[in-house]
């Protein structure tokens, strides 16, 4: 793993689908629903995944709740309890169940919340780099020349520079600015970060449909009519090559989540005090070696079935919006 | 033919270009202020100002299209020139005055030849003639100092050796290096409540006197104090630089482009080596680590896709797409700590640096592990796309046994996107696994990377960029042209 | 077609075995036709920086290069507490009535090693020199060469000694390549004649013994200069003359490093290589000391007394930058000494400082030891919230629970502070505690509300607005760095504070600190010398000049004491007067107290004579090591 990318080159699938018969009125997008509709291991991912937006939900909730009761409810930074520090998992009580950390913090409490910050991190990076990167692919695929190159020139220049090397730099850049009244130092520096890097894998594959269906009969046809360029990219291109954002947005999500940890590791990651899996993952490490293990496999198994779950969606995703796989 | 490789040649310059253009603008940036991060917090202003003359630091960032105001020595005589402040004053520091010559490169002297601490120069102003004002000159710095209050006897002790953090391991770390005040002992005679701007001058014949620049207003007015002051007799001589044209190009930008392309980038921490040295000692390292990984890698990736490909569909097959895609799914850092920490319970003399050369095994098998899930569902993909062809049907209908169909027919047509994907990725072998050095503790290059971002050792930095955008430029260029050979539909279009 | 994948399989086995052509087996530059060399093994975590014994500044640096170089007093290795001994001088110096002279008789017959720039004799062989009263003046003059960076050694002379002015002025005029400014007069330290020197003081300087004793100030023979510095060796064998311009102040070449020490440097890496050092054949007769403090003679530590050092032939330092390794290697029985890191703590260390029997049974020894330091969080008085109200540091200071402190995030590797000097000092017992460091949350509370009123008055915050945000500056960014922030969040939440934790790399902590763009800060100091001066001149007022004094405490009252004191030679009116100055310290609060460490060091069975030295260095020549054991334990080898 040299690289960070968001997205991964995508092989097309191959799974087990059942004849579809003849019925009226078939769309791309209908047809990917139902097939999704019917594999049940998309289907169970999909819950899994909504399980854990619900476990980020509940954390925002409670931190809102928490910094303005004044002091009645105490946030999560505030329940420190040194005397129970570094206690294994065990029953006694609710917020015991998967035991304490370096300063008594409830370790089932801190994966709920690191949740919150994995899912903003995946969410904001994506829906910046996605989105970015299917417009510019448009543009250079549509427009040609000129602008493809120079496009095209941005991504290459952007893709030869190692991802981590970026990222670093650009959080080191962060440091102090403030945009849009958001304090970059933070998480938003890192998806800010990660988006502005990440928009090349979707540009190229959005590049490349659209110049196949630049070609296709009807929008050849709609050029010689002499629609507009705006209305032609909004009303045929970007509808066919938004299942390759939607896919993207996928499986970019797991990249972000994994490019968390590794920020964290390199000490550029989220606040002092913030909880984050990244920050557990990375923190723990030493407390492995004194046998302290219940810190770093909540996070990681807690990690381990977001992605799971993404990865497995995303590719069923990829796999209903397969043409080719249409009659298998 | 010829010019569709004229062409990729082109774009691939111009990607060169473009990356310099944005590795010079992120780290500039993100370096800060390396004159203090090199010579340690304690360095004087001008030492720091110095220090950036000589490594090209002061200089226009894009264009220089600045000019300077120059003192020339025309004293004849052999000791270096010296501009120091007198007590109280803060001139010299404000002007940025440091020597050396404002054109391009530092002529390096032979034996005999005189210094090049003949010329003393200020900034690099934008616009300057006779009547810019001093505030342009001294970017704002106040020229005197800013008063302090007033303690019992002026005499300091004793400042002794660092102050040092709290370890958290023992023993104590280091200390930073310091260097104290040198204008402390000078301060002792500052008790005089009116402190003028004032410039102690000493010639390379050793004399000297001092030119009072209060009330000096314009560059002009600067200039003529310094040129008409009773002592000095012209033997310095304060003038505008003149500038040549090929003077444009002598910016951050260019010099740094300059470096690198010619691979003079030299370290600015620690003992000052060429960056190719350097990479000599490490390239080693790196290599160690991701060829025979990429070797193995692909060997297992191989022979597991074409297992199962041969028995696809069946419960082998879903259990290993299943297998792969958990491999994908654990985030590499935690494969990395539990491998260590499993190696340290098997047996701790593996698990970490290279203290026997076997050791490097441990980081390879981590990278085997967790990258084979990818490689395996991409060359399955692959192997499978071509297995759902005509061709094959036809083979099988015709009786071929499989094993054959798949080593004669299809595993020929696979090589391409196969052995594609395995030349893309040799550019980033050299360059090693930043995590993985980091972790390990292997001296390759990505740990230079980030080791060199961490102590801001900025002309490594860039260097290294701009390898890997070579490198990376020319791997993909190699790979187009290439396809471009084997592939007559590419060619055409 | 069957033949094409075996040529590629074979090609993909090769290339996965290719580790072994690329790097190189680790080369200890053991001298094979010595197989019967002793030979030490150890780590080392940072990266050396320079050498040179002038320029020298950082504690890694420093610790290899005083087993290299001499100076002229030294500590001996067992007194506890420290004692100053002569090493390369005959005697302690006859001090002037006035004590503004000191004058120091020289050892004769004292060698540098061996080198090629004393010449070589008639088989090749080079020579060697006897050590000279002019060399320690060259040292001191190259202390005092402006186109020298020296970060400590000129510090602690300056403006002590006389005629250093003036040197450096005289020898600012002087190329920066152009050595013969050498040959300028300075007043303040003469070579009276072959063995005698003499030191002019322009103030008296009762510290200057310690400053002796350090070793950035050994005898430099300018030979060193004429062949290291000013020529150079080509490629071809032959020497060239190095031009003017690209010659270098100081010395970076392991071979340069000519001193008398029991070791030379053979193997020196600046970028984290190995660093080896090998016995220094024309080393002296010196013998391992015959007297010890109490508890050395059970520790064995009194076994070799009387015999002839050094012990050991060649010491192996190997880089490893992080702990786990390095504790993995000795564990490994591949260094000999360790330090404990902290996550391994528990499994190593049973309360009551004892080893675990797992580690008891392998024989490895434990050594306990208090180092001279005191870590604190600093306040900057420059800052309106903090300079404006006592009460609000001394509110801090009582609100900060340093037992959990050091429980949680250092193992209980400390005792707290309870004043700003170490209890290894002499003057300890009798100088006052502060009665603001325990932790008593109430009195904190009672305190934060006369800090309220202190701050309306000084009209920083208005009646009825919040407490602003206090800015914790941390100096690192790793995990147990980000520990303490959120310990320290948490401790001044308690009494309802806000504090925003700042993470810095260590370099741009200095640089923020020293420039007062901070509010709170961690930081320490260890100490130089065994004299609490050495704390107090933290808070001297003039101090704030030179960059010591970083919390900006200016108080007229302890300054007048700080100086009267620093004329006297230790004595009960000085120990008074240190006690009156601790105390108006401890109620004005510039600093938070944290602790003191206590440090733990282990080693092998086979390792004799280690005993760690509070402030100095350069005991590696009375180490002993029993290959015989070593080889047993070690089964291979």
């Amino acid at each position: 793993m040299s690289q960070i990318n968001l997205t991964v080159n995508p092989p097309a699938g191959d799974s087990a689908q059942s004849l579809d018969l003849a019925s009226p009125g078939r769309s791309l997008w209908g047809d990917a629903m139902r097939r999704l509709r019917r594999d049940r291991g998309a289907m169970i991912c999909f819950a899994i995944i909504c399980f854990y937006v619900l476990l980020a939900l509940t954390a925002m909730t409670y931190e809102m709740v928490s910094e303005n009761s004044g002091g009645s409810i105490p946030t999560f930074q505030e329940t420190c309890d040194f005397a129970n520090y570094y206690k294994p998992p065990t029953t006694e009580k609710v917020k015991w169940w998967l035991g304490t950390d370096w300063s008594g913090k409830s370790v089932l409490f801190k994966t709920i919340l690191g949740a919150k910050v994995s899912l903003t991190v995946g969410l904001m990076a994506n829906l910046i780099a996605v989105p970015l990167g299917m417009l510019l692919g448009a543009i250079a695929g549509y427009f040609g020349r000129r602008i493809d190159d120079v496009i095209t020139w941005l991504y290459s220049t952007l893709s030869s520079i190692p991802g981590i090397i970026l990222l670093i730099a650009m959080k080191f850049a962060f440091k102090n600015v403030h945009f849009l009244g958001l304090d970059l130092s933070g998480i938003h520096g890192i998806y800010i970060a990660l988006g502005v890097i990440s928009w090349v894998g979707t540009c190229r594959l959005v590049r490349a449909e659209t110049m196949k269906i630049r070609e296709l009969d009807y929008v050849v046809a709609a050029r010689a009519v002499g629609r507009s360029d705006m209305a032609i990219l909004a009303r045929h291109v970007l509808p066919n090559v938004l299942h390759i954002g939607i896919i993207n947005f996928s499986l970019g999500f797991v990249g972000a989540v994994h490019a968390e940890v590794i920020l964290s590791y390199l000490g550029l990651g989220v606040d002092v005090g913030v909880p984050s899996w990244g920050t557990m993952i990375n923190g723990a490490r030493n407390d492995l070696m004194s046998g302290y293990w219940w810190e770093l496999a909540s996070s990681v198994t807690a990690m381990f079935f977001l992605v799971l779950a993404l990865n497995i969606f995303g590719d069923r995703l990829r796999d209903a919006f397969d043409p080719k796989l249409k009659n298998v | 033919m010829l010019d569709y490789i004229l062409r990729r040649l082109g774009q691939a310059v111009l990607t060169i270009f473009g990356v310099m253009i944005l590795s010079f603008l992120l780290f500039r940036v993100v370096s800060g202020d390396i004159a203090a991060a090199v010579l340690g917090p304690k360095a004087t202003e001008q030492a720091k100002a110095q220090w950036r003359h000589d490594y090209g630091y002061d200089r226009p960032r894009i264009l220089n299209l600045h000019k300077t105001v120059l003192m020339v020595d025309n004293a004849g005589g052999s000791g270096p020139l010296n501009a120091k402040d007198a007590p109280g004053s803060k001139t010299v520091v404000a002007l940025g005055l440091t020597l050396g010559k404002p054109g391009w490169g530092e002529e390096s002297a032979g034996p005999g030849v005189k210094p090049k601490s003949d010329t003393l120069m200020g900034r690099y102003v934008f616009w300057l003639n006779e009547d810019t004002p001093l505030e342009k000159m001294t970017n704002g710095l106040p020229m005197v100092e800013d008063a302090r209050p007033e303690t019992g006897s002026a005499q300091p002790t004793f400042p002794a050796s660092g102050p040092q953090t709290q370890p958290v391991t023992t023993p104590i770390p280091a200390a930073g290096t310091q260097m104290p005040a040198q204008n402390t002992a000078d301060k002792q005679d500052a008790k005089e409540t009116k402190k003028k701007p004032k410039i102690l001058f000493t010639l390379s014949d050793k004399s000297r006197f001092e030119v009072d620049l209060s009330g000096v207003g314009t560059c002009g007015e600067l200039m003529k104090r310094i040129n008409e002051h009773p002592k000095n007799g012209g033997k310095l001589v304060a003038q505008i630089a003149q500038k040549k044209c090929s003077e444009i190009f002598n910016s951050q930008f260019f010099r740094f482009l300059y470096a690198s392309a010619t691979f003079q980038s030299r370290s600015i921490v620690g003992d000052n080596r060429k960056l190719t040295e350097i990479i000599e000692d490490r390239a080693n390292y790196s290599l160690a680590l991701t060829v025979p990984a990429m070797a193995i890698e692909w060997l297992i990736g191989m022979v597991i896709a074409c297992f199962v490909a041969y028995y696809r569909n069946t419960w082998i097959d879903k259990v290993t797409v299943l297998v792969s895609i958990l491999g994908m799914s654990i985030p590499f850092l935690a494969f990395m700590i539990y491998g260590q920490d499993l190696m340290f319970k098997i047996e701790p003399k593996y698990a970490q640096s290279l203290l026997y050369r076997g050791n490097i095994y441990l980081p390879i098998a981590i990278m085997v592990i967790a990258g084979v899930g990818g490689m395996v569902r991409f060359y399955r993909t692959v192997i499978l796309d071509e297995i759902n062809r005509d061709y094959v049907r036809t083979a099988k209908a015709k009786g071929l046994p499989l094993p054959t169909i798949l080593f004669k027919h299809v595993l020929r047509n696979c090589m391409l996107p196969i052995l594609t994907s395995l030349i893309m990725s040799i550019p980033f072998l050299i360059m090693g696994n930043l995590l993985v050095e980091n972790f390990f503790g292997i001296p390759g290059l990505g740990d230079l990377m980030i080791t060199s971002i961490g102590n801001c050792n900025e002309p490594i930095m860039n260097g290294l960029v701009f390898l890997t955008a070579l490198i990376i430029t020319l791997g993909v260029l190699i790979t187009d042209i290439s396809y471009a050979i084997f592939d007559p539909r590419i060619r055409l279009r | 077609m069957k033949l094409t994948y075996a040529i590629i399989a074979v090609i993909m086995l090769a290339l996965s075995a290719s580790p072994f052509f690329f790097l190189k087996k680790a080369d200890f530059g053991i001298d094979e036709n010595n197989p019967g060399q002793v030979i030490a093994v150890s780590s080392y975590d940072a990266k050396v920086r320079s050498m040179d014994p002038a320029t020298c500044g950082d504690t890694m640096s420093a610790s290899i290069q005083a087993n290299t170089f001499e100076g002229l007093y030294g500590y001996h290795f067992l007194l506890r507490p420290v004692k100053v001994i002569p090493i390369l001088a005959d005697g302690m110096p006859e001090i002037s009535k006035d004590t503004l002279t000191y004058t120091i008789k020289i050892k004769k017959g004292l060698k540098y090693r061996r080198s090629p720039c004393f010449g070589t004799d008639k088989d090749g062989q080079p020579q060697t020199r006897e050590v000279v009263a002019g060399d320690f003046v060259l040292a001191f003059k190259r202390v005092a060469d402006p186109h020298i960076v020296t970060p400590l050694a000129l510090a602690f002379i300056e403006s002590k000694i006389v005629g250093l002015k003036e040197y450096r002025d005289k020898a600012k005029s002087y190329n920066k390549g152009d050595f013969s400014r050498y040959d300028l007069p300075f007043e303040g330290v003469k070579a009276l004649d072959s063995h005698t020197l003499q030191f002019s003081l322009s103030v008296p300087f009762p510290q200057l013994i310690y400053v002796l004793a350090m070793h950035n100030y050994a005898p430099f023979p300018k030979e060193i200069i004429s062949y290291y510095l000013e020529n150079r060796d080509e490629s071809d064998g032959s020497r060239s003359p190095v031009p003017m311009k690209d010659r270098s102040t100081f010395i970076k070449d392991c071979r340069a490093m000519v001193g008398t020490g029991a070791y030379y440097i053979d193997k020196l890496s600046y970028d984290g290589g190995d660093i080896v050092m090998k016995r220094n054949p024309d080393f002296r007769e010196e013998y391992y000391p015959s007297e010890g403090s109490a508890g050395d003679k059970e520790a064995g530590l009194l076994d070799d007394a009387g015999k002839r050092v050094p012990f050991v032939d060649v010491n192996i330092m190997l880089f490893v930058p992080e702990d786990n390794p390095a504790w993995n290697m000795f564990m490994a029985k591949r260094t000999d000494v360790s330090g404990i890191p902290q996550q391994m703590f528990k499994t190593v260390i049973l309360p009551g400082s004892k080893l675990t029997d797992s580690m008891a049974k392998d024989g490895i020894k434990l050594m306990q030891y208090e180092s001279p330091a005191i870590y604190w969080l600093g306040f900057n008085l420059r800052d309106k919230v903090l300079g404006n109200s006592k009460s609000l540091r001394q509110a801090l200071s009582l609100a900060f629970d340093v037992e959990t402190y050091l429980k949680v995030l250092f193992n209980d590797r400390g005792v707290r502070a309870m004043n700003v000097v170490p209890s290894a000092f002499e003057e300890y017992p009798d100088l006052p505690k502060s009665p603001y460091s325990r932790f008593d949350l109430q009195a904190a509370r009672a305190k934060l509300l006369a800090a309220r009123m202190e701050l309306e008055q000084a009209g920083v915050i208005k009646p009825g607005d919040p407490f602003p945000t206090l800015t914790v500056d941390l100096g690192g960014r790793d995990e147990p760095q980000k520990r303490v922030g959120e310990f320290i969040k948490f401790e001044f939440k308690q009494i309802g504070l806000e504090a925003k934790i700042e993470l810095n790399d260590w370099p741009i902590l200095q640089e923020k600190v020293e420039n007062y763009k901070t509010q709170i800060y961690t930081m320490g100091w260890h100490a130089d010398y065994p004299d609490p001066e050495n704390f107090l001149q933290l808070f001297f007022g003039p101090n704030v000049e030179s960059q010591t004094n970083q919390t900006y405490y200016i108080n007229p009252e302890f300054d007048k004491l700080f100086e009267k004191a620093s004329k006297m030679l230790p004595c009960p009116e000085r120990t008074l007067i240190y006690s009156k100055m601790v105390g108006m310290l401890n109620e004005d609060c510039p600093v938070l107290l944290l602790s003191q460490p206590v440090s733990f060091v282990l080693c092998h069975p086979w390792v004799s004579n280690s005993k760690p030295h509070p402030v100095g260095y350069g005991f590696f020549k009375y180490r002993r090591i029993d290959e015989q054991m070593k080889k047993r334990m070690t089964g291979d080898n």
